[in-house]
């Protein structure tokens, strides 16, 4: 690729033609957050989920225990030892009052074949058969 | 993450994918069967506007998706999300891979207001040395600048595309964009959209900073 090469087919200034607020303007999300912690799930309980935790900016490490009720109901199907999710901390308008809230997000990512692939070949390559005889 | 040395009053990370797609078939409905949103997140989904042949966009507590026939863009108002654009974006490289085109961009929006006209004019001038104009306009201002530096790898090429520009939005007075588009254009005999995706998950990282080295410089 040219770096002078047009990046697009047609006559247009990626900056200043009419894309660059074409995005709605409008912020009508009723949380807002200025504070995340990334957390992984290391245990579950009947009620709790344990979870490690890192604040985002500072890498601050920290244990929490979560109760599964704050989880939201879309998110407890990928509830699980080793899933990832975000915590975030800040506050919600309601009816114009300020609230301080906080939210439990999990990620989301697809899983494809090659994905899988990859982590079967990686086990296979530790070679567990050799490594459960050892012990 | 990197943090920016100043706030901004607004922010965005997005990834754009260049393509073909079609707009209304890409509902907040179809995310929730690909699993990409919850089945409530999807429903309630703001529809920012569905138009068929034209556009679908939509907006959830977390991410904002704007798809015409030829663009696709998954964004976020907060960097502190901007985790959920990537996993967002890459499990739609996955999904859509063969509607997408060889090029991408993982951009960095920023809006900053300066507290007079005045005080963003004499920003502006400090980005450049107009006094070479002095011959041609007697009393000259920097309107805005547009740079760019272009990176090549193995299994892409990369151009920075840095943009500084006052903004024309009525809700925001005495506002510059600084705009830091990195635009990826694959090579198809040895890299994938996702898999680019994935080595530039903290591209994030880079953006904010060159933004800070602007932000501490000039504003």
């Amino acid at each position: 690729m040219n770096p002078l090469e047009a990046t697009t087919d047609k006559c247009v200034n990626l900056y200043t033609d009419s894309t660059v607020h074409d995005y709605d303007i409008t912020n009508n999300n009723s949380f807002t957050y200025d504070y995340k912690w990334e957390g992984i799930v290391i245990d579950l309980k009947e009620n709790e989920l344990i979870a490690r935790l890192i604040e985002s900016s500072t890498n601050e490490e920290d244990e929490l225990v979560f109760p599964i009720k704050n989880v939201p109901e879309d998110d407890l199907e990928l509830l699980e030892i080793g899933a990832i999710f975000n915590f975030y901390v800040g506050y919600k308008k309601i009816n114009g009052t300020v609230q301080n809230s906080d939210f439990i997000k999990f990620r989301r990512k697809k899983i494809d074949n090659t994905d899988i692939d990859d982590i079967l070949d990686t086990m296979n390559e530790i070679d567990f058969g050799s490594v459960l005889e050892e012990h | 993450m990197e943090k920016l040395i100043k706030k901004p009053s607004e922010e965005i990370y997005e990834i754009e994918f260049s393509g073909q797609f079609i707009p209304e078939k890409l509902s907040p409905l179809w995310f929730a069967n690909k699993k990409l949103l919850g089945k409530k997140e999807a429903r309630q989904a703001k529809i920012v506007n569905i138009y068929e042949g034209s556009h679908c966009s939509f907006k959830t507590e977390f991410l904002e998706i704007y798809i015409q026939p030829h663009r696709f863009r998954i964004l976020s108002k907060n960097l502190n999300s901007y985790d959920l654009v990537n996993d967002m974006g890459i499990s739609i490289a996955k999904i859509l891979e063969d509607s997408l085109y060889d090029d991408f961009y993982l951009n960095l929006k920023l809006h900053y207001t300066f507290p007079s006209d005045e005080t963003l004019a004499k920003m502006l001038n400090k980005l450049h040395n107009t006094n070479q104009w002095n011959e041609i306009f007697d009393s000259n201002q920097l309107h805005a600048i547009q740079l760019f530096n272009f990176n090549e790898t193995e299994t892409y090429m990369q151009k920075t595309l840095l943009s500084i520009s006052p903004c024309d939005r009525t809700d925001m007075q005495h506002t510059t964009h600084l705009f830091i588009k990195n635009h990826f254009h694959r090579n198809p005999e040895n890299s994938s959209i996702v898999s680019i995706l994935e080595s530039n998950e903290h591209r994030i990282d880079s953006s904010i900073i060159l933004a800070n080295k602007i932000i501490k410089k000039y504003f």
